[in-house]
């Protein structure tokens, strides 16, 4: 009996643990019109790499990136791409001018991000965990 | 051409201002230079030094739905001999299906996708890990192609990447080719990890008329060769290349081999190497100094490019201000083997490049 405690308490601070190590923990994702409603924490990384074109559902991908005036730019920049917002807004400068991917599109506070994503089929963006949305936008990250 | 350019280049823009259902994308790069030279093997005017202004470069890529898109460079660049001093040119136009996928069909003018430089950099100085292209791009790389372009990229676990073209080759102009054949590349890459690439490609080309450089072409006879002398009949032109490429957070690495083989009824075949070796590495955020070995050598036997074998070696730092400006600074000595004449020299260079994007 104390041993089954003991695991449960053990699992939950592991899990709990693993959670706050979650890169994109703070975070949620949301989308329109990709034809996803869950993506793993790699395929959300590959994604905003610019290393898929199309969605299931013939939109292209339109990744939204905060701006790098907004402080929720550099977290995400680190969790993603491993440096800093200078180095995002490089690496996709870079990307685009080979041709190889379509711009993303910066923008600064999360309601610009909501509007962005709901007018724009195809579009995917992170926005504060605590900001409300309308439901059938939200991705989950497994 | 020059003012037609610059009207289509408004058209397009003013497009993008008009369209709601267009989305454009402008930017725009150029650089300019310091340079300094001292030739060891001038009998006088031994050193010069000199400021020039670089390529400036129109970059529009232009979204007409999920699918087809357009992308443009439109240089500006010093041109000796025009009215101006200056001539515009399109380096790349060219329209973009995504078919499947990350599958995709390309056709207009492009960047051949033949080694890692070629593929990635186009004319962006502010992208060069340094100030020069490798001196392959002078002499062996078919830098343009006019045609139709398969791709392929980020299939599978690995990431591979795929690239075929079928088009006008090294002799052509951006309206017309001299031969039926046209030039062929295939090359592929592969990318298991983040930031790094190694890649593999084959060209060829038939030329009619050996002497003819076209616009695909960043050739020009080695200096050695007397102009006015050039071979004039047929020539096939196989390359073949290989890249490796790491640019991460600390350490900068790439490797650019090519081996060259031309044939010609009068001489038959000559094999022609280039190997370009960078290694940079990050001291702190904006800080890279780097070294550079790059070596071309040209069989004599070679009725294209013509006997040459140089070899230059780099010492550089660049600072980089922002994501959108960095400057760097060179220092450099080239071996020339060949000791043949004027434009076969040593000498000692210093350069400092600004390079800006907006």
């Amino acid at each position: 009996m104390d041993f089954k405690r003991l695991f449960i308490v053990i699992q939950l601070v592991v899990s709990s643990f693993a959670y706050s190590q979650s890169s994109l923990a703070g975070y949620k994702l949301i989308g329109s019109s990709t034809g996803i409603t869950q993506l793993t924490e790699a395929q959300v990384k590959d994604y905003f790499k610019g290393k898929y074109t199309l969605w299931k559902t013939g939109k292209s991908v339109k990744i939204v990136l905060y701006s790098s005036q907004s402080q929720h730019s550099a977290p995400l920049a680190k969790s993603i791409y491993n440096t800093t917002p200078q180095g995002v807004k490089k690496y996709w400068l870079s990307l685009v001018f080979q041709g190889r991917a379509n711009p993303p599109t910066f923008l600064e506070s999360d309601s610009a991000i909501i509007t962005y994503i709901q007018n724009t089929p195809g579009a995917m963006g992170f926005i504060q965990q605590n900001t409300t949305c309308p439901g059938q936008l939200i991705i989950q990250i497994k | 051409m020059k003012n037609t350019l610059l009207i289509s280049i408004c058209l397009l823009c003013s497009i993008s201002i008009w369209s709601q259902r267009l989305r454009s994308v402008v930017n725009g790069y150029g650089h300019m230079n310091w340079n300094f030279l001292h030739d060891f093997e001038a009998d006088s005017d031994r050193s010069n030094s000199y400021f020039e202004l670089g390529e400036h470069d129109l970059f529009v890529n232009t979204f007409f739905n999920d699918r087809i898109s357009f992308l443009g460079e439109f240089v500006m660049k010093y041109t000796k001999g025009t009215p101006t001093t200056f001539s515009a040119s399109i380096e790349r136009a060219r329209l973009k299906f995504d078919y499947y996928k990350n599958h995709s069909v390309i056709t207009g003018k492009i960047h051949t996708p033949i080694n890692y430089w070629n593929d990635v950099y186009h004319h962006g100085r502010l992208f060069f890990p340094s100030i020069d292209r490798p001196i392959s791009f002078s002499y062996l790389i078919p830098l343009h192609n006019l045609g139709v372009q398969f791709q392929g990229q980020n299939l599978g676990k690995w990431n591979f990447g795929y690239d075929a073209v079928i088009g006008n080759g090294i002799s052509s102009s951006d309206a017309f080719d001299d031969n039926l054949s046209p030039a062929v590349t295939l090359s592929m890459h592969v990318k298991p990890v983040d930031n790094f690439r190694i890649g593999i490609s084959y060209f060829y080309d038939f030329l009619s008329d050996a002497s003819v450089t076209g616009a695909h072409s960043g050739h020009s006879p080695a200096p050695s060769h007397s102009p006015g002398e050039k071979y004039t009949g047929n020539l096939n032109y196989n390359l073949l290349s290989q890249s490796i490429a790491y640019f991460g957070n600390k350490h900068e690495f790439l490797n650019e081999f090519v081996f060259n083989r031309t044939h010609t009824d009068t001489l038959g075949y000559a094999n022609n190497f280039s190997n370009y070796t960078y290694y940079g590495f990050r001291i702190k955020e904006k800080h890279v100094p780097y070294a550079i070995v790059d070596w071309v050598s040209i069989a004599e036997k070679d009725l294209f490019t013509y006997h040459y074998d140089i070899m230059r070696l780099w010492m550089g730092y660049r600072y980089e201000f922002s994501e959108m400006i960095n400057v760097k600074t060179q220092l450099g000595y080239a071996f020339n083997f060949l000791n043949v004449g004027h434009g076969s020299v040593n000498n000692l260079e210093f350069k400092v490049q600004f390079a800006y994007g907006f």
